[in-house]
């Protein structure tokens, strides 16, 4: 594993897991398939075996008992980092994340910690079919005692980017059960630099609670005041930048895309702010429409803003069974174009 | 024309589009033998070589060590000079100018479709525009209308004679501005208050605004508003209607010891006086007055018209409607808005907004406390 910088999501998530298990010895990781030369379905465990070989554990084909297992270790004090190969297997760890791993510190009265970062990738557009395509996070946003997180592709100032330390945060920082949502085509998402950002005046803002996972509000620099507010977070915040770079150079309408990192437990402030001056919403995701992330978001801020919102629309997948077939699939998962004839018509 | 020869990329694995390039084994400009090795490139299967096809000098190189390329591209090219090129493309890049596809940035400028067109149907010339800001049609539709009137007739080339209409202070200021420019040639003052001929500040009165007619049958075309319009802005509006209506182009006047930043732009008929400093993408629109020690920072907006004081400051943000004045050392705080013909008093700090025709007295806080 070189230690250059890196260059995509996942050299920094690489980067990152490498990092959480040199500075604390205490990191497991368990997996399937994630031994070296392998090194994991998606390689984003790649090269972890071979530094620390007693604590990179190959796992049997079963979930729900490398979560338990988890959740025991880290009753035990160790801090363990589970990867879930496909996203949409978490439907098989959801008695342990939802019963068991988020529940112990209140039903143990406080007198235990349970710091188990659970990471999977979501995500479609790889032609793999109904049940390795989804994104099923939205199942876990607001189970009590779980905290969801999504990186965002941006170097920002960090040395192992933003991703790898968003997932570094996640395992050192915080003791409780962590969902950690990748995606798929995210991986390889080039980590934006400066030089990439150009077009975009970024600013990072910090949201309620400790610690805080960071808010990323991108405009268009230079350019006339937004007239609507995208809300879009890991791979969709992507198309959602490039929809609002063409939104602005062919239609003229201006759009400012806020990417939260820290999806459950709600911190939206800084999405209520922008809001507050478009008063014009669309929320982009990955998972299905019906109450998924979208609905979330437009339920608290109508409750905040009240009739200050004017317009308040969500952007979502179909809801049709992922088809393997890649236009088939293309057409279900919402896309850049979706996004621009979307927005032309609230504009 | 430099002959040319392109280093294209490999396809070193059929299953694979894309190669890490490695290392980049020599530099832009750099002497290359034939056979030498030029970069390495990676697949998740293999790495390979890339080696010049013949002898010159790598040129055009376009992209970086850790970047993906895609097989087939262009990686270089090798030239017959160090600095060969071909004025067909872009200018060779990397972290200049910014390739997006979703964009089309003629020459490195910020413009949309709608105002791009707009512009080419108007044969307005796109390099007249300013780099920075994102150029929207409605800016493209001020420039055209009436709004900030445009240049009438074309300057002959190397005409230099210049007018200074108004002989009070400002005027005078504005002729010792010029002179230490030394790139016009002041023939004199208009003024309806002097009788013609008089001498002031060593310059001849020329006469009145009857004058210009014939002034500008003289081929004369340029001239500079000399009134400052503090106590009555409409005189200084209307100078700059009679100077429109004669045929007249005001250009903008910088003295040399103001500081501009390159992204910021700036309209015609503005005066720039000594110590001002003038931020990143700030832009200051037709006819305003940017006075001695004027601090206007990052992405601040003047509308046509706008007076800043001598020391008047502006944090970033801040921005101006048209004809507005503000004071002497007046500050005002970062992203406040002051609405159109308002008159901010000396000294006064401002920290909120201020409606159109709003006005701050001298001294104050703005808002007032309760």
């Amino acid at each position: 594993m070189s230690s250059k910088s890196p260059v995509t999501v996942l050299d920094s998530l690489n980067l990152g897991l490498h990092q959480a298990m040199r500075d604390d010895p205490r990191v497991i990781l368990l997996g399937e398939d994630v031994l070296d030369p392998y090194g994991g379905a998606f390689k984003v465990t790649r090269g972890l075996s071979s530094q620390f070989p007693k604590r990179v554990l190959t796992t049997p084909i079963s979930e729900a008992g490398i979560t338990g297992i988890a959740g025991g270790m880290a009753l035990r004090g160790m801090r363990p980092v589970v990867e879930i190969m496909f996203g949409d297997f978490t439907t098989l760890i959801a008695d342990q994340v939802i019963n068991h791993l988020s529940k112990f510190q209140a039903m143990y009265h406080d007198r235990v910690r349970v710091p188990v970062v659970i990471r999977t990738p979501m995500g479609g557009r790889r032609g793999y079919g109904p049940t390795h395509s989804q994104s099923l996070e939205k199942f876990f946003l607001g189970v009590p005692g779980l905290t969801i997180l999504a990186p965002f592709h941006i170097k920002g100032f960090e040395t192992l980017g933003t991703p790898g330390k968003l997932l570094y945060d996640a395992i050192a920082a915080l003791d409780f059960p962590v969902f950690f949502v990748e995606n798929k085509t995210q991986y390889l998402l080039k980590l934006m630099s400066t030089n990439d950002l150009q077009e975009y005046e970024v600013s990072q803002i910090e949201t309620a609670g400790a610690p805080a996972f960071p808010f990323y509000k991108l405009a268009l620099r230079s350019a006339p005041k937004a007239q609507i507010t995208l809300a879009a977070y890991g791979y969709m915040a992507h198309l959602a930048l490039k929809a609002a770079l063409r939104l602005a150079y062919e239609d003229e309408i201006f759009c400012e895309v806020l990417v939260p990192t820290q999806l459950s437990p709600f911190e939206l402030a800084p999405l209520f702010d922008s809001v507050n001056q478009t008063t014009c919403l669309l929320t982009i995701e990955e998972g299905t429409l019906t109450l998924g992330w979208g609905a979330e978001v437009l339920a608290r801020t109508t409750e905040v803003l009240g009739p200050s919102l004017k317009v308040a629309r969500r952007l979502a997948a179909t809801g049709a069974v992922v088809p393997a077939a890649p236009d088939q699939e293309a057409d279900c998962l919402p896309g850049i174009e979706d996004i621009i004839v979307r927005v032309r018509e609230m504009a | 024309m430099d002959k040319l020869t392109p280093i294209k990329i490999p396809l070193l694995n059929t299953n694979e589009p894309d190669a890490l390039l490695v290392s980049l084994e020599c530099k832009e400009g750099a002497p290359v033998k034939q056979g030498q090795v030029l970069a390495v490139v990676e697949t998740t299967k293999s790495t390979g070589d890339i080696l010049a096809d013949k002898t010159g000098y790598l040129v055009g190189l376009r992209y970086m060590e850790g970047e993906t390329l895609p097989a087939g591209e262009v990686l270089a090219y090798i030239g017959e000079t160090p600095d060969a090129q071909d004025p067909a493309m872009p200018p060779w890049s990397g972290k200049d100018t910014l390739q997006l596809e979703e964009v089309n940035q003629p020459n490195g400028l910020r413009i949309t479709t709608p105002a791009r067109e707009l512009a080419i149907a108007s044969g307005l010339d796109l390099s007249s525009l300013p780099h920075g800001p994102l150029i929207t049609q409605q800016m493209i539709e001020k420039r055209l209308s009436g709004q900030i009137p445009p240049q009438p007739q074309p300057i002959p080339a190397g005409e230099k004679r210049i007018l200074i209409y108004g002989a009070g202070g400002h005027g005078r200021s504005l002729a010792a501005m010029i002179r230490k420019l030394g790139n016009f040639e002041i023939l004199g003052f208009l003024d309806d208050g002097y009788p013609s001929g008089d001498q002031v500040f060593g310059l001849p009165i020329l006469g009145g605004s009857e004058k210009l007619p014939e002034l500008a049958q003289d081929g004369v075309r340029l001239a500079v508003n000399g009134i400052g319009g503090i106590s009555d802005l409409q005189v200084r509006l209307s100078v700059h209607d009679l100077l429109y209506q004669a045929s007249f182009f005001c250009p903008t006047i910088i003295h040399p010891t103001a500081f501009l930043e390159e992204s910021a732009s700036l309209e015609n008929a503005i005066q720039v006086f000594p110590f001002a400093y003038i931020g990143t993408e700030v832009t200051v629109n037709f006819g305003c007055i940017i006075n001695t020690g004027v601090i206007i920072s990052h992405n601040c907006e003047l509308a046509p018209f706008v007076n800043l004081s001598p020391g008047a400051t502006l944090a970033g943000g801040v921005t101006v409607g048209e004809k507005t004045l503000i004071g002497m050392r007046a500050t005002i705080n970062l992203n406040v808005h002051i609405g159109k013909a308002a008159r901010i008093g000396n000294g006064a700090t401002v920290k909120a907004n201020v409606p159109d025709r709003g006005v701050v007295p001298a001294g104050s806080i703005w808002p007032p406390r309760r």
